[in-house]
């Protein structure tokens, strides 16, 4: 079961959980979960522990069920929740201290020399190597910040569905973008200076 | 400077071909667990909210009052005990 499953009658299952149903609750966290791992894995890094967040998602969301009024779909509204409690995860976590390149791999450091180096493209068959250097180099700057940019250049989101997922204006959205893309050209620079040392 | 060439940019690009990460079922007792856990903090409605909330704000008004007020009372009762003198008595014992 999952949440693409149409056979789930998702408001039959909400009002049983409302009535404190509690297989109904379990049924909705085995057709929510495929959801919200996604939105988990997508926006945090590979190391946290994933099924305790997945937990405290669905714990806000069974705290918060009475609140929702149905204005926008189901998933759409655990999936604000999903985000925004990543947000706070990234918040919770102590930023590392300096990105060096003695950290990474070899293929991150032949694909940071790349990208640094040249104007080509970077082969196909360092994609993989590209997304670890990415959460590296995302580690680098503020939560919030780091979830625009994520959104935005890896995820190919709208300013308007950034918006939704976060309650944020599209305003803020843009100055959010500004100044991580500001960070990562510094730390670009900097990278480019030190270059392999 | 074009963005599309910047480091970032094609940092980016590349990054997009790697597979997108996929959701999973919910591991063996997860669903139970998380379950068992929403319904034994009880249900927490809007009512039961502000009621925490104003039980606080009053705990909070009580402690300042208490604070403000600590001096006087501790002086009121260092002058010994209140006196409360009858009008109509004096009157009568003057005529």
């Amino acid at each position: 079961m999952s949440s693409d499953d149409e056979s789930f009658d998702l408001a039959a299952c909400l009002e049983r959980v409302r009535a404190r149903d509690q297989i109904a609750a379990r049924e909705l966290v085995e057709h929510l979960h495929p959801l919200v791992s996604r939105i988990v894995r997508t926006r945090l890094p590979r190391r946290v522990a994933e099924e305790d967040i997945a937990q405290d998602i669905f714990l806000k969301m069974f705290t918060r069920l009475e609140q929702y009024q149905g204005n926008v779909p189901f998933t759409h509204w655990v999936s604000r929740i999903a985000v925004t409690t990543c947000i706070d995860h990234l918040r919770a976590q102590q930023r590392r201290p300096e990105f060096r390149w003695a950290d990474l791999s070899e293929n991150e450091a032949d694909v940071l020399d790349n990208v640094l180096t040249n104007e080509n493209d970077v082969d196909a068959g360092e994609a993989l190597a590209s997304r670890e250097l990415v959460e590296k180099l995302l580690s680098q700057i503020k939560p919030d910040d780091r979830m625009v940019l994520q959104m935005l250049d890896l995820e190919q989101k709208s300013l308007a569905e950034i918006s939704q997922l976060t309650g944020w204006n599209t305003t803020l959205i843009k100055v959010r973008a500004f100044r991580a893309r500001r960070k990562l050209r510094k730390l670009f620079e900097e990278l480019k200076r030190k270059e392999r040392q | 400077m074009n963005p599309t060439h910047t480091a970032w940019n094609r940092l980016a690009t590349s990054a997009r071909l790697a597979p997108a990460a996929a959701g999973s079922p919910a591991p063996f007792g997860f669903a139970t667990r998380v379950a068992a856990r929403a319904f034994e903090r009880g249900p927490t409605s809007l009512y039961a909210l502000f009621s925490w909330r104003a039980l606080g704000m009053a705990t909070l008004i009580a402690a300042v009052c208490v604070a403000v007020n600590l001096n006087s009372v501790l002086k009121a009762r260092e002058d010994g005990p209140l006196t409360v003198t009858d009008p109509v008595a004096e009157v009568l014992s003057q005529t």
